[in-house]
């Protein structure tokens, strides 16, 4: 018996030795060396023949010559295929960072293409959804030097004003826009970029209705918009029209809805500081101060309203202010009902500013 | 070398923290594998605590159970209680019992294992090595085997603190509780209700190793604190859930505690995922290390128990182990009907065992104290 | 039974070159004869206080002349031999006709040092010797009682290696003075030259790698174990003492910990599990990671790594296993050599090796600095045989976690800890307080409560005496 348990044993160590070489229950081969891990995917639609077309870009080294590759395809995962037969190493998409998506794709519905990603178990959820503009792939094509490695320093922007909230650029990634895909009464939003030549510039925020891509926010509109969201926090805050910077801002926002889904009424409690003003606007009293503060609130106050009637108009919720009609204790009410009580609902904004001037006021 | 005794017992020990820790493990089996198909409206929370309180009055006459003689006595408690033949019936009516709860254990976390971590490598191998790992635990003997549910609490209790960052994610809200209250046309899921019970099932096992549970009084006390714990746990996984994915988005998903491991990022690992169902093998290679020696404590007494216990008798247990999962994952286990048919049994017998067997043991010794006196 | 007599004693040390047989006459005419083995006495003190004395005596007896020897009548030959081979002067009485045995053995040894395998920086610094006398009489020095116990057993058919069996009376469990009586007692071998030779015949899994017995130098260390309820056995002509029963736990514990602030030996200690647990696993981690699971690292490492990876000509499994064993030749030839080679060696070996590797694509950077990292780490651990055991551990972990990634490793953990728990100590497990779970020894287990809080002796243990301070408390 023990002679028998002795040879299992040394047959058994033998049996697991000889394993790493190469017998081994695992078809698939993850070898770090001998694969392409790559960070993004840019999928372009609008094609004639129905098509799309994705690229990206290999290899992740830094110190090697980078080159990127593109397919026409009907199915994403086509594409992937079709990249491991023009590229000698094989791609692999666990490491997945980006998702990049024209414009042009987005407004006629993503659910596709995310229902492909979700799918694929390699896939993070963390991954990031971006809307582009313009010609994506010129700007790829103008980074592939030798020491460039753009993919990876777009996702660490990404990563960067994810980490603290920021309300600098909007950043979503595959499970928050899931969740607002699927949540009853509101609506996903993404990022817009538009590449311009070897620039990204962050242009905005796509608003969507259900998957599609309908409207899209940019600049100043932009930023107020990051008040509305909760505690969130905004660098600076431009407003051109008043020749006043606000810095430091933080933003706190209450939502009340009236109980038979006729008003609603948004209060913003805004701290930070006047960091820069026109050198035509003076405040060296009491008085100039509270002139402007009420100047600033009345046109922050116009301006949520205008992008408030907006979303109302398009019968959309990025807010997820149709969350609020959950209730403990009763049924949640479904989207058709929702789309009428907020297209035509009344609103009333108020904003507070709570201000520390430059200097000292008198 | 020494004689080989799989069920001997040495020493006396308070042991009420085993009972502990094993009915907990015990009851947090399923939690990967069946919640999600659960909890899928907010209101189903009060399932949980309403069926974690059916749960305690199994417990309560299960204490009953502990509280007499009879479990310090052995086997021969057993004989005394339902005669020579009654054992024997017992044994037999429990193999299936056990073999379907083996297979069904394995069977699906090695299709976990398979989704999320080796998605190209056969699930059989996945059946295979956790078994080969808790025969060799298994032959440690029953009184290791009940000790060693410590290091197995150990290895698992912090998979609980990594749920902790859902409920500080800032796009949380409250809203995601609601409602609370189940208001609408769909029926009251009754099989849901079911589910949740057969989840936390499985204390009933605690009858046949209570020889080296060392039974006392006190043992209502921790089944209720183990128990409580359970609830606990599956309450606070299940709000976790229900905050990060929201009502609507959580029935689309297929193991939600999982997904929510993989969107865990940590400085040195991503897919934190990965380890968490690896971890999870510790529960799994225990639980099957406990049944395997069931198995063939029960074949012992069908056949004959007077015979010494030896190790190629718990490893033939552990090859008709293998072969019954092998069997039903390799062709009953399609996914669709075949699958929901085995989570519909499992819950079936899950749930009848875990009511009828306390109560059968109850009646016994009722009837047992009255032909005495 | 053999009488004694000269011609046979003369047969028996026939060929030994420092045996000597020596006659000597009184003024009175009396004639005694001398016989020893001159390498293993005092040949100064026999000459003071036994020859002169006893020539110039006027007395009629060997016994009257040396009020202050211990004498020994020895009646049969067997037992002259071995008090020969033990150190003793016969000494033959011709007019009475007796033999008798002065006890003089040559007490060279070693000076009581400091310990060099458990150096600490504060605290007691004394070592056991080679000498056994002098090692008990260390510990009897710090726990000056009766109930101190010593029990003898001879064992070694050729080294006749004396044991001691040390333990405290009325305080530790019976049981295990009972087991380790049987298991001496049993003992059926030619050569003991060191304690571990002793310890493998009284363990109950020789072939675990895991070590059941504490082997220790340390005086202060012992007495604590024995203070706590264990027993230690000590062998003659070595240094080290065994401790038992011991858990797994003690063989992370220095005498430091209760040297240190209580919080600052609290951090220690679990810095030394999880060091041990990194040298066995951080290496396989690399393995699994990128041979199998590219998706877990983040993106900054994943860029070092494939870097670092991109030219190599080896697979992750066969590069680490090259760099260990590498790296485990290294670390063994700087052990044979002497103190200033191996110096040389280490700087050659480290930096040299591990440079030169690097440059000439033949490991990964990584690699390299991992596996410094857990090398290193496997010196925290205070035990010397489990840092030699470690690697073995580690290589197993390494063969899993290139056959099964991550899921390999946990297996091979799962393995190893069912392995832990069935091992025994002197038949207690080796778990001890975590399985079986005693949750009040805890404040003593992976942190190092405060002295207060150990009011109460190891429940693991179950000692007679519970209590370490004298009011009891309820």
């Amino acid at each position: 018996m023990t002679r028998f348990l002795r040879t299992t044993i040394v047959l058994l160590a033998s049996f697991l030795m000889i394993l790493p070489c190469g017998c081994v229950p695992l078809p698939e081969n993850n070898m770090i060396e001998e694969i392409t891990p790559i960070i993004f995917w840019s999928v372009k639609g609008g094609r004639e023949d129905g098509k799309i077309t994705i690229s990206t870009l290999v290899p992740p080294l830094s110190k090697e010559k980078k080159r990127v590759l593109t397919l026409n395809v009907s199915l994403l995962n086509e594409g992937n295929k079709g990249f491991n037969l023009i590229y000698h190493n094989e791609l692999k998409a666990g490491q997945i960072r980006l998702l990049f998506v024209d414009e042009a794709y987005a407004k006629r519905g993503l659910t596709s293409l995310i229902n492909t990603v979700l799918t694929d178990p390699n896939i993070s959820k963390r991954l990031f959804l971006v809307i582009t503009k313009g010609n994506f792939d010129e700007f790829l094509a103008k980074h592939l030097d030798e020491k460039d490695s753009i993919d990876f320093y777009l996702y660490r922007m990404f990563k960067h004003y994810e980490k603290k909230k920021q309300g600098e650029i909007t950043v979503v990634n595959l499970h928050q826009f899931m969740k607002m895909l699927y949540s009853q009464v509101s609506d996903p939003q993404l990022p817009v970029f538009r590449a311009e030549g070897e620039q990204l510039l962050y242009e905005g925020t796509a608003l969507f209705d259900w998957d599609r891509m309908v409207a899209e926010i940019r600049g100043q509109d932009d930023q107020i918009s990051q008040l509305l969201y909760r505690d969130r926090f905004v660098r600076y805050l431009v407003l051109p029209d008043l020749s006043v910077t606000l810095g430091h801002i933080r933003a706190h926002t209450r939502k009340k809805l009236t109980s038979d889904l006729s008003s609603l009424s948004i209060e913003i409690d805004v701290k930070g500081r006047i960091d820069e003003l026109d050198s035509l606007t003076r405040i060296e009293d009491n008085f100039q101060y509270v002139a402007l503060t009420q100047k600033i609130e009345r046109y922050l106050e116009e301006n949520v309203f205008h992008l408030l009637s907006q979303m109302q108009h398009l019968r959309i919720d990025p807010l997820q202010i149709g969350g609020l009609t959950i209730k403990p204790f009763s049924r949640p009410i479904t989207r058709d009902t929702w789309d009428r009580h907020w297209s035509t609902m009344k609103i009333n904004v108020k904003v507070r500013l709570h201000l520390e001037p430059l200097t000292k006021v008198k | 070398m020494r004689a080989i005794s799989l069920f001997r017992k040495t020493s006396q020990q308070e042991s009420g923290f085993y009972a502990l820790f094993l009915t907990n493990r015990l009851q947090m089996l399923h939690y990967m594998i069946v919640m999600p198909t659960v909890l899928v409206q907010p209101y189903m929370l009060w399932v949980i605590v309403v069926v974690g309180i059916l749960s305690q009055f199994c417990l309560y006459i299960l204490s009953k159970w502990f509280a007499s003689p009879y479990p310090a006595q052995g086997c021969q408690g057993f004989e005394k209680l339902f005669g020579k033949t009654g054992i024997k019936i017992l044994a037999l009516v429990s193999l299936p019992f056990l073999m379907l709860k083996i297979s069904f254990i394995s069977v699906s976390y090695a299709d976990i294992m398979q989704h999320f971590v080796f998605p190209s490598m056969d699930r059989e191998w996945h059946i295979v090595f956790p078994i080969i790992l808790s025969c060799y635990l298994a032959l440690f003997g029953m009184e290791n085997m009940v000790r060693f549910v410590t290091i197995v609490i150990i290895g698992m209790i912090w998979i609980l603190f990594l749920y902790i960052p859902f409920f500080l994610l800032p796009s949380n809200s409250i809203h995601d509780l609601y409602p609370l209250v189940p208001i609408g046309p769909e029926p009251f899921a009754w099989k849901s209700l079911l589910l949740v019970f057969s989840s936390l099932s499985g204390p009933e096992y605690l009858i046949a190793i209570s020889y080296w549970l060392s039974p006392q009084r006190k043992m209502l006390k921790y089944l209720t604190i183990a128990n409580a714990i359970s609830v606990g746990e599956y309450l606070f996984i299940s709000i976790a859930s229900l905050l990060f994915y929201g009502s609507n988005y959580l029935p689309t998903i297929k193991y939600p505690s999982v997904e929510m491991g993989r969107y865990l990022q940590s400085p040195i690992f991503e897919r934190v995922d990965i380890i968490l169902i690896s971890a999870y093998m510790f529960s799994i290679i225990y639980l099957l290390a406990l049944f395997a020696l069931m198995v063939y404590g029960a074949s012992r007494l069908l056949g004959k128990a007077k015979k010494g216990t030896s190790r190629l008798g718990l490893i033939v247990s552990g090859c008709a182990m293998v072969t019954c999962t092998l069997s039903i994952s390799k062709w009953f286990w399609e996914p669709g009907i075949e699958q929901t048919f085995w989570l519909e049994l499992q819950m079936w017998a899950g749930s009848s065992s875990y009511l009828l067997l306390p109560l059968l043991v109850w009646f016994a010794m009722k009837r047992k104290a009255r032909t005495t006196s | 039974m053999t009488a004694i007599s000269l011609e046979a004693l003369e047969q028996s040390l026939a060929l030994m070159e420092d045996a000597e047989i020596i006659n000597r006459q009184t003024p009175d005419g009396l004639h005694f004869t001398f016989i020893y083995i001159g390498t293993i006495i005092d040949q100064e003190r026999l000459n003071e206080s036994i020859m002169e004395p006893l020539v110039r005596s006027f007395q009629s007896s060997v016994e009257k002349s040396l009020i202050t020897a211990k004498i020994t009548r020895l009646f049969n030959l067997e037992q002259a031999l071995q008090d020969l081979l033990k150190g003793s002067v016969l000494v033959h009485d011709s007019s009475s006709g007796r033999w008798n045995a002065i006890l003089l053995p040559n007490s060279l040894s070693r000076s009581i040092e400091t310990s060099e395998t458990e150096t600490i920086m504060f605290g007691p610094k004394d070592s056991f010797s080679e000498q056994l006398e002098q090692n008990i009489l260390l510990i009897r020095r710090r726990l000056p009682l009766t109930a101190l116990k010593t029990e003898r057993y001879t064992v070694g058919s050729l080294t006749q290696t004396t044991v001691v069996l040390m333990y405290i009376d009325g305080l530790i469990n019976p049981e295990f003075v009972d087991y380790a009586k049987n298991k001496l007692s049993s003992i059926d071998f030619d050569m003991f030259l060191d304690s571990s030779h002793v310890a493998a015949f009284i363990e109950d899994h020789y072939h675990s790698i895991f070590p059941q017995y504490l082997q220790t130098d340390r005086p202060d260390s012992c007495a604590h174990s024995l203070g706590i309820g264990k027993l230690v056995i000590f062998v003659n002509n070595t240094p080290f003492a065994l401790v038992a029963p011991i858990t797994l736990f003690h063989l992370f514990q220095s005498p430091e910990d209760y040297i240190n602030r209580w919080l600052v030996a609290s951090f220690l200690r679990p810095l030394r599990y999880l060091s041990f647990l990194l040298s066995i696993t951080l290496i396989p981690f690399y393995v699994a990671l990128t041979t199998h699971h590219y998706q877990m690292l983040p993106l900054q490492i994943l860029y070092v790594i494939i870097e670092s990876r991109s030219k190599l000509p080896l697979s992750p499994f066969w590069e680490a296993f090259i760099i260990l064993i590498t790296l485990e030749i290294i670390k063994e030839a700087s052990l044979r050599m002497p103190t200033k080679t191996s110096q040389n060696l280490g700087v050659i070996g480290g930096i040299v090796i591990g440079q030169a590797a690097v440059e000439a694509g033949f490991a990964s950077k990584v690699l390299i600095v991992l596996a410094g990292i857990s090398a290193i780490s496997t010196f925290l651990v205070p035990n010397y045989l489990v840092t030699k055991s470690s690697l073995l551990l580690q290589f197993m972990f390494l063969i899993f976690a290139s056959y099964l990634g991550i899921p390999g490793i946990l297996l091979g953990l799962v393995g190893m800890l069912a392995h832990l728990n069935g091992l025994t100590s002197l038949n207690q497990p080796y778990l001890a307080p975590v399985s079986p779970f005693y949750w009040r020894d805890w404040v003593d287990l992976f942190v190092r409560g405060p002295l207060h809080a150990m009011s109460i002796r190891p429940d693991a243990l179950r000692p007679l005496n519970k209590y370490r301070v004298s009011r009891r408390r309820k």
